[in-house]
């Protein structure tokens, strides 16, 4: 009898450590799923912002560009060296969103700059940029034609300077002084 | 004897089992849910995105009302809460000011360098659950 019983103590022992392991690893695993999908909700909202930003970085830069290239002055440069000008945009924009421990990265290609000042009316910006997120196999690639044109008027001091897809066409009537 | 150790064997027994069943008990029902701080994250992140992308379209009392979350400027303000995560939003700050096309403007700074800084856009709020 008392053999017997030994057996099921034995056994309730048993269950009772691996239950008690069970649930402490039970609650780290809980613990460490929540960070991870924490860190997972906070990477998604970064990847999204991170488009829109970049998007908004290369209106930014490619008008300063062609207004500087192109603009009121009239030297038009060729090549218009655009490529440091974007870099340092980009770069920027990499540091604003490189924070709270997830890093932003970019690799850029931009076609058709050479040709904005002395085609002004129908010059076309190709832009390729290749965003990426702290090594979460988040990387994201945006190709996005945008048409990027420059009109002067000989009767006015105004020039303009528009970006499609902005997302809508964005237009910047600049008055020189 | 041999009885009476058997029974104090299994009161033993049955006494730690009520123990761990109470521990186990507690911890598990003490752990927070898993989906909390990422809605609290996203609530965030769509409240500061709809009040930087449409100003005046949703207060903190607002929000309070529509989430039953609340939210608050700075850490600071949310010590008391028992669950409290911090939302981020980056927007790019307008091109020379422009919120509409097209847009008249003059020379100046703001066609010679980037709207932006390693600070400029980014827009930060707690969001708790008191």
């Amino acid at each position: 009898m008392r053999g017997f019983f030994s057996a099921i103590v034995f056994a309730i022992i048993t269950f009772i450590l691996i239950t008690s392991v069970a649930t402490v690893y039970s609650i780290q695993g809980r613990e460490e799923a929540m960070i991870t999908q924490l860190i997972a909700a906070k990477v998604g909202q970064r990847r999204l912002d991170a488009i829109d930003y970049f998007n908004k970085t290369i209106v930014d830069a490619i008008v300063d560009t062609v207004y500087e290239s192109c603009g009121c002055s009239g030297a038009a440069t060729n090549p218009i060296p655009y490529y440091n000008r974007m870099n340092d945009y980009f770069d920027k924009s990499s540091k604003a969103l490189s924070q709270d421990g997830i890093r932003v990265s970019y690799s850029l290609s931009v076609n058709g700059f050479a040709r904005a000042c002395s085609e002004p009316d129908n010059a076309i910006i190709y832009y390729s940029a290749n965003i990426f997120l702290r090594g979460v196999n988040a990387s994201i690639t945006q190709t996005q034609n945008r048409r990027v044109w420059l009109k002067t008027y000989s009767d006015s001091n105004k020039i303009e300077i528009g970006v499609s897809d902005y997302p809508s066409n964005a237009v910047f009537n600049i008055t020189c002084s | 004897m041999r009885v009476k150790g058997l029974i104090l064997t299994i009161d033993g027994l049955l006494a730690l089992l009520a123990v761990s069943i109470a521990i186990s008990t507690i911890f598990i029902y003490s752990a927070k849910p898993l989906e909390k701080p990422t809605t609290l994250m996203e609530l965030g992140r769509d409240y500061l995105y709809l009040s930087q992308n449409y100003p005046g379209i949703i207060n903190a009392n607002e929000f309070n009302l529509l989430t039953g979350h609340k939210v608050f400027q700075k850490e600071k303000d949310v010590e008391d809460s028992p669950l409290a995560v911090k939302s981020v939003y980056f927007k790019y700050p307008s091109i020379c000011g422009c919120s509409y096309f097209p847009c008249e403007i003059s020379e100046g700074n703001c066609l010679n360098l980037p709207e932006t800084d390693e600070s400029d856009g980014k827009h930060e709020i707690m969001v708790s659950v008191k």
